[in-house]
């Protein structure tokens, strides 16, 4: 045997354990984990608990805003039947007359009133799909982190924010993989979205409040709830009232 | 099953067909993502993502590959992925500075072999450390390999000559060890 084969055996030999699983591969989690995440992706898997708590309802709460709202911004994006009829009904503050839109990576501290240009998502657009998929997403982010901002924690609802975040966070990647993520102010916003869903799918049950404040920290610095209130497109309801 | 009835089944969304896709290749699917990432909760992330997306893109599959091999590929581009993305998030949190080159691991110098052939193994950067891991770990053939890869069986040799050299290297102080 040569010296190189030695080294080969050896390497194959001392590397058999290496980063090896501890047990048995956890299959049924993570197949129900799949079956979540394709069923119901933009709400949280504690719709299969028996136990109905507080953030479950406003998950479901989000879900029937959601179905509402992209019903209406569809019927609103409808093609109009005369130019006639549009000039007539056009409103007083149309958007040529308000202020620049504001741009995603330069929020304002303070959220205009007037409705901020969203980012690319005319129907007619041949990324039309996507864009109506994204706003779907972000919607369900901003109840996300809008909720977590303004409820009282405790462990059961660290436990259930990490799982929402979880299937949440599984769906950025992917938009940010597909050609949504084309846009690149909704790139950076889908690339500051992922760090926060990850902060909160990593924080444990019972975090300490240093690690609250860490995501509340990323949120405040990347102004990811106003960025996320002026990428969502005009009609679709604020789903946080 | 034969592959042929499963992907008809999975074009057709048929559960039994894509829970039986799960069954075949979830073990070896979890244990790469393991092995590459050393972390239980990126490897579960990484498992399930890779079935989501596999179920998703079936209509995709053109059948040019075996399916096994196919949903390799896609197993492999999400790990991948997903590592420069953990680096990404990690280099805001932790400044890029103080960013580590690999999962966590030990470089301080360690007296045995096996904790330094261990680090030697996690310093090697993704793709040599994928083609390594999934040769002379998982036992991979370079036809695999390069499939999931997206490169020439040759290419794949001569990636894990690299890394095996770099092994080498970074047990230098050990030469001859392994022979004994």
């Amino acid at each position: 045997m040569t010296d190189d084969e030695r080294f080969e055996q050896f390497l194959r030999e001392g590397a058999a354990d290496y980063e090896a699983p501890r047990g048995d591969v956890p299959r049924e989690e993570m197949w129900n984990a799949i079956c979540a995440q394709r069923i119901a992706p933009a709400t949280s898997p504690v719709l299969a608990r028996t136990t109905m708590r507080r953030w479950t309802w406003i998950g479901m709460a989000a879900t029937l805003l959601l179905g509402v709202g992209i019903g209406r911004y569809v019927y609103r994006s409808q093609p109009t039947p005369a130019p006639a009829v549009i000039a007539a009904t056009l409103s007083p503050t149309s958007p040529s007359d308000n202020p620049p839109a504001t741009p995603l990576d330069a929020p304002k501290p303070v959220v205009p009133e007037s409705p901020s240009a969203p980012v690319s998502t005319t129907p007619s657009s041949t990324n039309g799909a996507y864009a109506v998929a994204s706003a779907r997403h972000l919607q369900a982010v901003q109840v996300l982190l809008t909720s977590y901002s303004t409820e009282t924690v405790d462990t059961h609802s660290d436990s259930l924010v990490a799982a929402w975040a979880r299937g949440l966070l599984t769906n950025t990647r992917l938009l940010l993989d597909s050609p949504a993520a084309r846009d690149p102010q909704r790139a950076r916003l889908l690339q500051d979205l992922e760090v926060i869903l990850v902060q909160l799918v990593q924080r444990s049950p019972g975090a300490l409040a240093a690690d609250r404040s860490d995501v509340e920290r990323t949120m405040e610095k990347t102004q990811i709830i106003p960025r996320l209130r002026s990428a969502l497109p005009t009609g679709l309801p604020s789903g946080t009232d | 099953m034969t592959d042929t009835d499963l992907i008809a089944g999975l074009r057709n969304g048929d559960p039994r067909a894509e829970r039986l896709l799960y069954d075949r290749h979830v073990d070896r699917v979890y244990r790469l993502a393991h092995r590459m990432t050393g972390d239980e909760t990126l490897a579960r992330d990484f498992t399930q993502d890779t079935f989501v997306r596999a179920f998703s893109r079936i209509v995709d599959f053109r059948g040019d590959a075996a399916l096994a091999t196919w949903l390799q590929a896609i197993a492999v581009n999400v790990i991948l992925n997903g590592l420069r993305k953990v680096r990404r998030i990690h280099s805001r949190e932790v400044g890029v500075d103080e960013l580590p080159d690999t999962p966590v691991t030990r470089r301080e110098a360690e007296p045995d072999l096996k904790h330094r052939l261990r680090a030697a193994i996690a310093a090697l950067p993704d793709g040599y450390r994928m083609v390594f891991v999934m040769h002379d770990v998982e036992g991979f053939t370079h036809e695999e390999i390069a499939a999931s890869l997206g490169i020439q069986p040759g290419t794949s040799k001569a990636q894990l000559s690299r890394a095996r050299g770099k092994l080498r290297e970074a047990l230098s102080d050990f030469a001859g060890e392994w022979a004994s």
